[in-house]
């Protein structure tokens, strides 16, 4: 302004020494336009071919200046999203790119793709308070924006009114919510209610009816390849499944992240928790054999590998299969990895096919976007056309269970204290998970020794205890 | 900015608000639902009482079994053919304070395995039931206790039953598994089981906690020692005052253990029987009065080797235990799993049954009744029944046994 110049020296100055509108700090007109100029230089440039002439040394240092600032060059978003904002040269109110001027990095990230995530990304907050003109452009008021709440509180005292407003509406919210049931201090994002795909076993009348043949083919079919996924962090889990229910897979192979001199395994040299998934499945489905089964685990899953034959007995493994403990997590259902997994050869073979295109199944997950490695497994699954299944008795009880044995029967004596037992799990479970090495043991001892004497089952097959296995 | 500040304002106050809320009624929230939680705990109680009756007739503060437990689909003619044959009534050691945090666990599993529950305790209580023994409670007051239940035990109860059981709260059974080992046997042998301890006595003595258990030969000797004052209250330590009785009314200590020489009864719960590594010197070491045999010598080193294959009791077991071994034993199983011990049936029960049954299993020299899987990693389809010898027919059933 001329005073200001007048007031700094007697020279002319042609050049601003600033580096923002209004003094070395960024202030609110700064929010306003600056915002305006990335997305200028950015969607302009794209589909108009414009770039902001280079001899505008001022606006671009002023750009620069800008860039220079955590605050704004956090909070862009990326290119490509303004991109895809201005696609249509018109904007649409909710992917307008805003930056946000604070001291903290917003995570202002906008949900452009169709991938599907139930912790979408929403608009931040705070660019509610940097949004652009409702015809609001006043003067840059000299407030230090380096703490935008005393801003803002600055601002709720003068609005008195509508604070006091929103704060009661907010409490009779919340109380409707807490009176409608729905509303728990612990709430779990996943509903468990709704699953469309339920697999159980085959019932005894069905299994009576096989003839004899038929038995013989269904029994030869009935091998699993135990996929088990370690670290040397977890050593002692890995031992104890290694000295218990593995020793009743047809074949148990063990993928570290790492190599371990205690314990032998298949190096696969990855810390990433889904390129180590995908390589372990690659390798059991290259190695598989004759096997036509496979499930996957983690080593503080316990599994009781005949109770997993008796479920996919008479299930033709030429189908694809993707069972467990279902979860539905947005749009996505997925089988839980620590109730275990498991998968007909059919859909391995599916899954393998989809591994070679980078698009649908990348290997490497964007490092933006990381899904838990069941999720994506599911994910890459869904695009095979396989879809999860929740495996349950014939009372319709989870077969897979994502918690340890102990802690649900906790659970048990505290929801249904007269029916402990019965009310918690089922009799022909298949795994248990969270188990720590001592509980292994103890059901090790618990499903494969004790048992009452003069209590018989005469089931149409029999599996034998396997060689040289000492604690069955 | 007027109008944005207002209805950002807003927007911040609706969120403090909810927050706000959310914080003042999550405890309160709570202890609604706990309110709400005790009436339905009222109205349960009721319903319990009545569920009840469906499976004990309750009669002179003593639980008879109406039924026993069965599974859908289970074939049990062997376990209820012991089950009438040998009748075991439990005596439950308990107290006024343990009723609700102990002795309920034990009602609602193993006890119901039972011909016949009492529970008994320092006081009476008509509803849970329990007997009042007329003693204190504590420690010392233990063989007092354990005098005056057995005395009510043949006083109200020595038709009904053929052998008596004496079991702590914290004590699980597995009543088929006693009725096996008990059925080689009769009721009028004077003879009496449980983990033998060898300190302090001639023959051993029983573990109190593992539990043990008296025919009813051996019961009424130790009511009449009592009568006759050949035995007293010689010391409070339970277990080894009724061993010194024991001796001295001439009932015999017998051998638990199973065909393989394993014990069965257990004083210290699954998972340090299995993983705990007791060191030489631990007490356990010397009482046990068996000697070490080849395959436990490792047991001292590394329990694990020394598994069980027939249990009968475990001993220090919680609330949570409780139902976590009945899970185990009697529910979770692995679908079509060829145990590795087949017990050997009872001797007097051979006959009993049409066909020789998966229990018939024949002991195989060395092997002990053991049977691992053969050269084919393939399981083999097995339509049901073990391919046993067939009984041999003579006039076994009425033969005394050993």
């Amino acid at each position: 302004l001329p005073e200001e110049i007048d007031h700094n020296s007697a020279e002319t100055i042609t050049v601003s020494k600033r580096k923002f509108l209004d003094g070395d700090h960024l202030t609110l007109a700064d929010c306003n336009l600056l915002p305006k100029l990335h997305v200028i230089r950015v969607a302009a440039k794209k589909y108009c071919d414009f770039e902001i002439p280079a001899e505008f040394t001022g606006v671009w240092r002023y750009l620069e200046n800008a860039y220079e600032r955590e605050e704004f060059k956090q909070t862009c978003p990326a290119d490509i999203e303004i991109e895809k904002a201005y696609l249509g040269g018109t904007l649409s109110i909710q992917l307008r790119p805003i930056c946000a001027c604070t001291e903290k990095p917003n995570k202002c990230l906008l949900s452009s793709s169709n991938q599907s995530s139930s912790d979408g990304s929403r608009l931040g907050c705070w660019s509610l308070l940097m949004s652009e003109a409702r015809g609001t452009r006043g003067a840059p008021e000299n407030v230090s924006l380096q703490v935008s709440t005393s801003f803002l509180v600055a601002n709720m005292l003068s609005e008195r009114g509508s604070f006091m407003k929103g704060m009661i509406l907010g409490g009779v919210f919340c109380l409707v919510l807490s009176l409608l049931g729905s509303f728990s201090p612990i709430t779990e994002s996943k509903t468990e209610d709704h699953h469309h795909h339920h697999v159980k076993a085959a019932s005894k009348d069905e299994l009576q009816q096989l003839s004899e043949s038929r038995l013989q083919e269904l029994n030869n079919q009935l091998q699993i390849s135990c996929v088990i996924m370690v670290q040397p962090k977890n050593l002692v889990y890995w031992a104890a499944a290694l000295d218990t229910w593995t020793k009743h897979c047809d074949k148990a192979e063990f993928y570290t992240s790492e190599s371990s001199k205690a314990l032998e395994a298949i190096d696969l040299n990855e810390k990433d928790d889904w390129a180590r998934l995908h390589k372990a499945l690659k390798h059991a489905y290259e190695n598989a054999g004759d096997i036509r089964w496979f499930f996957v685990a983690q080593p503080s899953t316990f599994a009781i590998i005949e109770n997993l034959k008796y479920l996919v007995l008479t299930k033709n493994p030429e189908q694809p299969f993707y069972l467990g403990k279902t979860v539905k997590s947005g749009e996505l259902e997925y089988v839980e990895l620590n109730g275990g997994i498991v998968l007909s050869y059919e859909a391995l073979k599916r899954l393998v096919n989809v591994f070679q295109d980078e698009d649908k199944c990348p290997e490497r997950q964007s490092a933006l976007w990381k899904l838990s490695e069941d999720k994506q497994l599911a994910v890459c699954l869904k695009f095979t056309g396989v879809f999860a299944e929740n495996g349950e008795d014939v009372h319709g009880k989870g077969l897979f269970n994502s918690k340890s044995v102990d802690s649900l029967i906790s659970e048990s004596m505290d929801q249904n204290p007269n029916n402990v037992v019965k009310g918690c799990c089922s009799d022909m479970a298949i795994t248990f998970s969270s188990m720590s090495p001592n509980q292994m043991q103890v059901m090790m001892f618990g499903v494969y020794r004790l048992r009452p004497y003069g209590h018989d089952f005469h089931d149409i097959l029999t599996f034998y205890p396997p060689k040289g296995s000492d604690n069955d | 900015m007027k109008p944005l500040g207002s209805r950002f304002s807003f927007y911040v106050g609706f969120v403090v608000g909810t927050v706000l809320l959310y914080v003042i009624l999550r405890p309160v929230w709570f202890e609604g639902i706990q309110l709400a939680g005790n009436y339905g705990k009222l109205s349960d109680r009721q319903q319990q009482l009545d569920k009840d009756k469906g499976i004990w007739k309750k009669e002179r503060s003593a639980l008879f079994n109406l039924d026993h437990p069965h599974h859908t689909g289970e074939d049990s003619r062997m376990a209820d053919e012991l089950y009438n044959k040998v009748r075991i009534l439990c005596w439950v050691m308990t107290g006024p304070n343990n009723l609700e945090t102990k002795a309920r666990h034990v009602k609602y599993t193993w006890s119901r395995h039972c011909n016949i529950v009492i529970f008994m305790s320092s006081v009476e209580d008509p509803d849970f039931p329990t007997v009042g023994l007329g003693t204190k409670e504590g420690r010392d007051q233990l063989y007092w206790k354990t005098i005056k239940a057995f005395h009510y035990a043949y006083e109200h109860h020595a038709n009904e039953a053929d052998w008596f059981l004496k079991a702590d709260d914290d004590t699980y059974v597995i009543v088929d598994n006693l009725r096996w080992m008990l059925a080689n046997h009769t009721p009028d042998e004077p003879i009496y089981f449980g983990r033998r301890f060898k300190p302090y006595t001639k023959q051993g003595y029983m573990s109190g906690g593992a539990g043990y258990v008296l025919s009813r030969e051996a019961l009424q000797r130790f009511v009449e020692g009592f009568k006759n004052k050949v035995c007293t209250h010689t010391t409070s330590v339970e277990d080894l005052a009724m061993g010194q009785c024991m001796e001295k009314v001439g009932v015999l200590a017998g051998d638990s253990r199973d065909t393989t020489q394993r014990e069965t009864f257990h004083p210290f719960v699954p998972e340090q029987h299995l993983t705990a590594k007791f060191p030489k010197s631990f007490w356990y070491w010397s009482y046990c009065y068996y000697p070490i045999s080849e395959a436990s010598s490792v047991e001292v080193l590394n329990p694990i080797i020394g598994l069980r294959y027939v249990s009968v009791s475990f001993h220090y077991v919680d609330a949570g235990g409780m139902y976590l071994l009945e899970y185990y034993a009697y529910h979770l199983r692995a679908f079509g799993y060829r145990y590795r011990y087949q017990p050997p049936t009872p001797k007097a029960y051979r006959l009993e049954l049409p066909n020789s049954l998966d229990s018939a299993g024949e002991l195989k020299e060395g092997t002990s009744g053991i049977k691992e899987h053969g050269d084919d990693d393939l399981p083999r389809p097995d339509q049901g029944q073990d391919a046993g010898p067939p009984p041999v027919v003579g006039k076994d059933a009425a033969a005394a046994p050993v």
